[in-house]
């Protein structure tokens, strides 16, 4: 690995910023397309004219307007909390989130997706956030932040799993554990989508699972648990776990395109064209998790640990059984 | 009648000179005294499977006090109830409780002792109902025998959570699962509920005895607004009683609209179960979709009356307002519109494996279990019990020679079987609906008659019973003949199902706490009268008053 150049190193500070706008507008397209299903308008794509001056030309940042509100705003600290880690979590959440952003190619470009073991390090940072999630709503002695807390730790053993897995069979596919590979192995080939759809369907089930949509908000479900581990966080706090959380979308979603659609990369086209083809795509992914996030009710916590075994491990674990049986059969894929 | 005279004898015959018996129309007045109170409640509920209803106090000033137990009878044959009633002096107001022999009793008799210095007497939890467990207990007294449990702990102090093994989880009073001020207070096992503690008392505004203090016609209004979602069933309950105390026979026409009105208001409130059941589930898609079936309720409700809710239509001898002409086929229309939208969202219910997954085989009430403690409506009639008093006193346009219709029954005791049970009554009331516009339509004459002067009442007592959304709604109207009532008690059904919600909810997990309270489709306007507890560890105890140990430190 030869020395970064100064370009690299920008790439590297304005990677996470690309992140986190794109899970803002995911998050926007999560929050109309589920409005639309429900027989709500959602936030505005165009604000009619009458409404322009109050509302401004399109409200397609709400998102990010709902964490700027939160920034305004005082944090409380439970007097009973476990104060430092309380404090704490949610910036090692966002540390976690902001790293494996700059590792997480967006429309295949990433300097760091090249280092060797990048889907390894992408994987254990992700983890991170669940972690730091665990330990603030167990710091906030707040028995919903417990409860919530239990919940999560349970979950998070049943989607990292196939998560893994799936992730894992990908990499024995392109014979890799660099993302950068991974992506140009598909670029001139096929994407792992049709090579390898089981284990992309149990990677979309995982990402479901940490993204904590419906089915499987356990850890959220507001009408048990109130808000989980967030519970008690409130004012800046909470502001840094949803930035925490936009961040996590846009890594989950570009991981899936990076694993699964070689990045959003068109065979035969310049680097750049892939721009449009990654938004599309992403857009594309979202809008299935919120078909699917809108159409379902919750599980119950054993439901789900019981669902994730049955089918998304199964489908992983035949996944890489046939990443596998591929390589052995058509050596000459590499 | 047979029944009814096997009872009359035999309560002649074992009681001799210690009673007395006055007939009214198939609601039967007995006097006795304390002594014969208990003996009397086994041999109605024992041999005769009569259901307690209510127990009132009737504060006589210096003539004493009056219990009186409303047994009825109407589940077996039509319109019977039979009300024991018994004085006791001003200076010693005791009675034996009758809670261990009829589990219904338990918390009319902590109300009661709350309200009025009447004790009960080895009551099995004779805890504050509505007040704080800090009150002196009793309230006259200056004593706080109750404030601390058997283990010389606070029973709602915050900090007992720290020091057990167990974690307690409070779900309110102010929690996203109810919009209401309720207090379940949960001890769990990992996810597993262990223990319930219910207490409620948020929302008392000493509604009864406003009553006291309004004329009669006042009252209707005030009977409107003791539950925002069941006002129709309240005043519809409440003039049964008044129209009953003054023999007031309401024209045909007021029927039809009262039933009209009533149904409408079924619907309404199943719809909004419905959507708030999606909710609980975490299934915010069904909760939108049911609440825009209901617009199509309101709007009818809107077109009818001026009024989306509340639609103040029921008056003493009568109706408000005519419905008539153009409206009708409008509402049928609407009505089309509206049980579309239902069978829409019946399908989802039906077919998401989801939903059967989260419902199914949750929250079981057998039938032995329904009929000890008293279920009633929806939740009676999703374990079998085919108890409706639509049927059993038919009052309105309910009698077979206006409508026809059958009760909605499940099996399976659950959450899903509620649930059926709710979405088939949506579709049996717009067909009671249609039927309703179809006379109104057909007939002509008056909406209302003359309301009798109180003076001239015929009666000075009546119960008055309607079929709310939620299930038997009860008022014991208490006249003296002057211009406002003596005395107003009611019972709502709500009072009736929570009792079963600490039954329902031990043995679940947390995550089916909140679909588990919602399926009896509880109302705290209407209620807020429990407390109860169950202790699953050591005792099973099939009588639910006396299961009152609630032992923390096991």
């Amino acid at each position: 690995m030869e020395l970064p150049s100064t370009i690299s190193i920008a790439s590297i500070v304005f990677l996470p910023i690309v992140s986190f706008f794109l899970g803002i507008i995911y998050g926007y397209e999560i929050r109309k397309v589920s409005a639309r299903l429900q027989s709500r308008r959602g936030p505005w794509l165009l604000v009619p004219k009458s409404l322009r001056g109050t509302l401004g030309v399109t409200r397609l940042f709400q998102p990010l307007y709902d964490i700027i509100k939160l920034l305004c705003k005082e944090s409380l600290i439970p007097s009973t909390s476990t104060k430092g880690l309380f404090r704490s979590a949610p910036y090692i959440a966002l540390t976690c989130v902001i790293v494996a952003a700059a590792f997480t190619p967006v429309a295949t470009y990433s300097y760091l997706a090249s280092f060797e073991l990048s889907l390894v390090v992408i994987l254990y940072l992700l983890l991170g956030v669940p972690f730091a999630f665990i330990l603030g709503g167990a710091a906030s002695a707040s028995p919903w932040g417990v409860v919530g807390s239990q919940r999560e730790a349970e979950l998070m053993l049943a989607y990292e799993t196939p998560l893994v897995i799936a992730a894992f069979s990908i990499a024995t596919m392109a014979d890799s554990l660099s993302v950068q590979k991974i992506i140009d192995v598909q670029a001139t080939r096929l994407p792992f989508l049709l090579l390898n759809p089981l284990s992309a369907v149990a990677f979309l089930v995982a990402i479901i699972g940490k993204l904590h949509l419906k089915p499987f908000d356990v850890p959220e479900a507001e009408v048990e648990i109130v808000a989980g581990p967030a519970t008690e966080y409130g004012g800046r706090l909470l502001a840094i776990i949803e930035i925490v959380k936009t961040f996590l979308m846009a890594i989950c979603v570009g991981l899936f395109i990076a694993l699964f659609l070689a990045g959003g990369s068109v065979p035969g086209y310049e680097k750049l064209f892939s721009i449009p083809t990654f938004l599309l795509e992403g857009l594309l992914i979202v809008l299935v998790m919120t078909l699917i996030h809108t159409l379902n009710p919750r599980f119950r916590i054993d439901q789900a640990l019981i669902w994730y075994v049955r089918v998304p491990t199964i489908l992983a674990i035949s996944g890489l059984v046939w990443a596998y049986a591929f390589r052995h059969f058509f050596p000459a894929f590499i | 009648m047979g029944r009814t005279e096997d009872i009359i004898n035999g309560l002649n015959q074992r009681l001799g000179t210690d009673f007395e018996f006055k007939a009214g129309t198939k609601i039967y007045w007995f006097y006795t005294n304390r002594e014969r109170v208990r003996e009397i409640a086994k041999y109605l509920t024992g041999e005769f499977k009569a259901r307690l209803i209510n127990v009132s106090v009737i504060d006589r000033g210096l003539n004493g006090y009056e219990v009186i137990y409303h047994y009825s009878l109407d589940h077996l044959d039509q319109y019977v109830h039979f009300n024991v009633k018994v004085q006791l002096p001003p200076e010693e107001p005791e009675i034996e409780s009758i809670s261990d022999i009829a589990p219904e009793a338990s918390w009319s008799e902590r109300e009661m002792m709350e309200f009025t210095p009447v004790r009960f007497i080895d009551h099995p939890d004779p805890r504050h109902l509505w007040l704080p467990y800090e009150w002196p207990n009793p309230v006259e007294s200056e004593k706080c025998e109750h404030f601390v449990d058997k283990n010389g702990k606070l029973p709602f102090a915050p900090d007992t959570a720290q020091k057990l093994e167990r974690s307690l989880i409070p779900l309110g009073p102010y929690h996203p699962l109810l919009i209401e001020g309720a207090y379940f207070r949960v001890k769990l096992n990992g996810e597993t509920i262990t223990d319930v503690d219910v207490k409620l008392g948020w929302n008392h505004r000493g509604i009864m005895k406003l009553f006291e203090g309004r004329s009669y016609s006042r009252g209707v209004f005030l009977a409107e607004r003791v539950c925002g979602i069941c006002n129709v069933a309240h005043t519809t309950a409440y003039l049964n009683a008044v129209e009953t105390l003054g023999g007031i026979e309401i024209p045909d026409r007021a029927r039809y609209i009262r039933t009209l009105m009533a149904e409408l208001e079924r619907i309404h409130s199943h719809l909004l179960w419905l959507g708030v059941a999606g909710d609980l589930i975490g299934f915010k898609t069904l909760f939108m979709l049911s609440l825009k079936a209901r617009e199509q309720v309101l709007d009818i409700f809107e077109s009818l009356t001026g009024s989306r809710r509340a639609p103040a239509m029921n008056l003493i001898g009568g109706i408000r307002k005519d419905v008539k002409g153009e409206v009708i086929t409008k509402t049928n229309r609407r009505l089309q519109t509206m049980k579309k939208e239902t069978a829409k969202l019946i399908e989802i219910v039906y077919n998401h494996p989801l939903t059967r997954k989260r419902l199914q085989g949750i929250g079981k009430l057998d039938l032995f279990t329904a009929k000890n403690a008293g279920a009633v409506g929806p939740t009676a009639r999703a374990s079998g019990w085919k108890l409706d008093i639509r049927q059993s006193s038919p009052y309105a346009a309910y009698g077979p020679e206006y409508t026809t219709w059958d009760i909605v029954t499940d099996e399976g005791g659950d959450v899903w079987s509620r649930a059926i049970v709710r979405l088939k009554e949506i579709l049996v009331s717009a067909d009671i609906l249609v039927q309703c516009l179809k006379a109104l339509d057909n007939n002509t004459g008056p909406i209302s008659i003359e309301a009798a002067d109180p003076k001239d009442f015929k009666f000075n007592e009546a119960l008055g019973k309607a079929e709310a959304p939620r299930g038997e709604l009860v008022y014991y109207v208490v006249s003296d003949g002057s211009n406002i009532p003596y005395s107003v008690r009611i019972r709502t059904p709500s009072f009736r199902n929570n009792a079963l919600l600490p039954k329902l909810l031990s043995g679940h997990t947390l995550a089916d706490a909140p679909i588990i309270i919602g399926s009896i489709d509880p109302c705290y306007s209407c209620t807020d009268r429990i407390i109860t507890i169950t202790d699953s560890g050591a005792k099973k105890n099939s009588n639910m008053a006396a299961s009152s140990q609630f032992a923390w430190s096991q």
